[in-house]
């Protein structure tokens, strides 16, 4: 209990409620720093949050276009490859004419061009070096001829004359010159060449290599270890997963929201209110001369009265708190079919605290008067790191997924920003996802 | 005994005016808290200059601090604003000498144990807020912020020893000392004062 001596209360009479009038120059002066502090803060926060939210997108719609677009250039520059590598060694060396024609050929000319010329190659595997070249220019140039006439004014004929002697030429360039430069082309090259004539078609090449999707989840998650009798938190969210090696390995990521809510509680010490009175601040007399006698005019204000004791209350508010979360996730399929697969999912979270309001008041001051509030339970950390993993089950609807995924959390720091659990927090959940390839 | 109307009056308009910097917000933010937070200052800080800048610099921090804000109870953010302030003058104390001690040379019989004031003294005694300011002035840096604390803050000894870190003794012993000094004061002034209104 404190002691209220009377040179205390004396100094709490003489002070207490004491307002002297600031100088008018820090008004100004706090004015212009306030004014100039407050806005940019709050856009700077807003900022940094468009920026972040700003490069997570630039990363996605890049993943989406890059990856595709990237596969097909592979294909194309293989295949430019085997031509001029095959055109080399007969035109370059020997025939300025040929070599004009094939690479405006080669300019102008798309795929199907270059497809051309890497058949005639596979056909040629079993025959003698010589006979190959030969066969592969004389095959090539009237095919050239044939599907664009506006390429060279060359009749075709000069263009066999010349080829031949050129071929000839060539064939003679070869053996002394480069021979090493066909020979692997020939022998190594047919393998993927036959196998493409096998039967795979460059999109399924393609979707071999990889793939991307795009999704949205809903996740119910109940949080064990923690204060808060709610342990419902709700994540959802729009991800990202690429898939590779034959898609049965995925890579996930994208961007979450975190919702929770909770009861958090509150120490309020507080002086009780115990009534008022009207306290006189001043009177005034006016003489009223007929009657010759003073009329007093009083001047009251209402003054509430609070006990001196300090009395403690507790209190539990109920606030929500919103995470935003950057997952990143690994997976494997043990099991794949044509329309489901199973396989398992794991990877680290990163939560970061972006809002929290408190919904219901519980606690009215009424009159009282409120000296000091103190949170016992501690405020939600702003940020933390868990590791999930799951089992993922997908079924496969033509370009859509539909995902099940019951899965377990651990949380490596606490929740909240003063631990006062020696276990960290785990967490179960069920994820359910919808997406398209 | 406080004015009612004081504790309880932040409307959360007000305070996403604030937030947002609106000047009509934040002035009227300063015509309404800061004259009580200078009152608040001055005790803590003998001179007036001190505890305007201390009083602009708590507003800032305010200001910049809004999104931290809770305002889960009503008049909650005046308690939230003295604490800042009553921080702010720990922080320009421990500033000025980096440990709270008696670095103040009071007189000899500032330290006689002074009777408590008597009921007469105490009925006839009224300190202005400028009187009383000016003795709390003239106390040792670490007499006056313990004193402040314990008297105006409602601060147990324990929370003293722990804003200033010194032991629980230190802080009673401090009190003690600041009361009597402040006893001695008082009752001078009522010696002075009783005298004046003799001759007169």
């Amino acid at each position: 209990m404190k002691d209220n001596h009377n040179t205390d209360k004396l100094l709490r009479d003489a002070l207490d409620g004491y307002r002297p009038v600031p100088d008018s120059s820090t008004k100004e002066k706090f004015l212009n720093r306030a004014a100039a502090s407050a806005p940019a803060q709050t856009h700077m926060n807003r900022l940094y949050l468009m920026l972040l939210l700003g490069a997570l997108l630039l990363a996605i719609m890049a993943g989406l276009f890059y990856i595709p677009v990237f596969h097909s250039n592979n294909t194309v520059s293989e295949n430019q490859a085997m031509t001029s590598s095959v055109s080399e060694p007969g035109t370059t060396d020997s025939s300025p004419a040929t070599v004009s024609a094939t690479d405006t050929m080669a300019t102008k000319a798309n795929n199907l061009t270059q497809s051309m010329a890497t058949v005639t190659i596979a056909e040629n595997v079993a025959k003698p070096v010589n006979t190959r070249l030969i066969e592969t220019t004389e095959t090539t140039h009237p095919e050239y001829v044939a599907q664009d006439d506006e390429v060279t004014d060359t009749p075709v004929s000069e263009i066999e004359v010349g080829e031949a002697q050129v071929t000839s030429a060539g064939t003679e360039a070869v053996a002394i010159n480069q021979p090493e430069t066909i020979t692997p082309l020939v022998t190594e090259e047919p393998l993927p060449v036959s196998d493409e004539k096998a039967g795979d078609s460059p999109t399924q090449s393609k979707a071999a290599a990889g793939r991307f999707g795009l999704g949205i989840f809903y996740r119910p998650e109940i949080v064990f270890n923690i204060i808060e009798n709610n342990k419902l938190i709700h994540n959802a969210g729009l991800e990202l997963q690429y898939r590779f090696f034959d898609k049965r390995y995925m890579l996930r990521s994208g961007l979450g929201l975190s919702l929770s809510k909770g009861y958090y509680e509150y120490a309020v010490a507080y002086n009780e209110y115990l009534g008022s009175y009207n306290h006189l601040d001043s009177i005034t007399f006016t003489l009223a001369a007929n009657k010759f006698h003073l009329i007093p005019t009083y001047y009251q204000s209402e003054r509430a009265v609070f006990d001196t004791g300090i009395q403690v209350t507790y209190s539990r508010v109920y606030k929500q708190h919103l995470y935003l979360q950057i997952p990143l996730e690994f997976g494997y399929d043990f099991f794949r079919s044509a329309t489901t697969s199973l396989g398992f999912r794991l990877g680290p979270t990163l939560s970061l605290l972006i809002g929290h309001k408190p919904i219901q008041f519980v606690y009215d001051p009424g009159n009282d008067n409120i000296v000091q509030i103190n949170q016992i339970t501690p405020d939600r950390i702003r940020s933390n790191w868990q590791v999930s993993g799951g089992l993922n089950f997908t079924r496969y609807v033509g370009r859509y997924m539909i995902e099940a995924e019951p899965r377990v959390a651990y949380y490596f720091n606490s929740v909240y920003e003063k631990a006062n659990k020696s276990k960290s927090p785990i967490s179960v959940s069920v994820r359910i996802g919808l997406g398209f390839w | 005994m406080r004015d009612q109307a004081r504790v309880k009056n932040v409307s959360k308009a007000f305070l996403d005016a604030l937030r947002k910097g609106e000047r009509q917000a934040l002035e009227e933010f300063y015509d309404r808290y800061a004259p009580e937070m200078l009152g608040v200052a001055l005790r803590y800080l003998a001179h007036k200059e001190d505890a305007e800048d201390l009083v602009q610099e708590s507003f800032i921090k305010i200001i910049n601090g809004l999104p931290q804000f809770n305002p889960l109870f009503t008049g909650a953010f005046e308690v939230w604003m003295k604490r800042i302030v009553v921080n702010g003058a720990l922080n320009v104390l421990r500033e000025k000498s980096k440990q709270f001690h008696i670095n103040g040379s009071p007189n000899m019989h500032d330290h006689e144990e002074a009777d408590d004031l008597t009921d007469n003294e105490q009925q006839s005694l009224q300190l202005d807020p400028q009187t009383a300011l000016n003795m709390l002035a003239e106390l040792p840096e670490g007499y006056r912020t313990v004193m402040n604390l314990y008297v105006f803050e409602n601060y147990t000894h324990k929370q003293i020893a722990q804003a200033l870190d010194i032991t629980e003794n230190t802080s009673k012993s401090q009190l003690s000392k600041a009361r009597n000094m402040m006893r001695n004061k008082m009752k001078h002034y009522f010696n002075q004062k009783q005298t004046v209104e003799n001759e007169r």
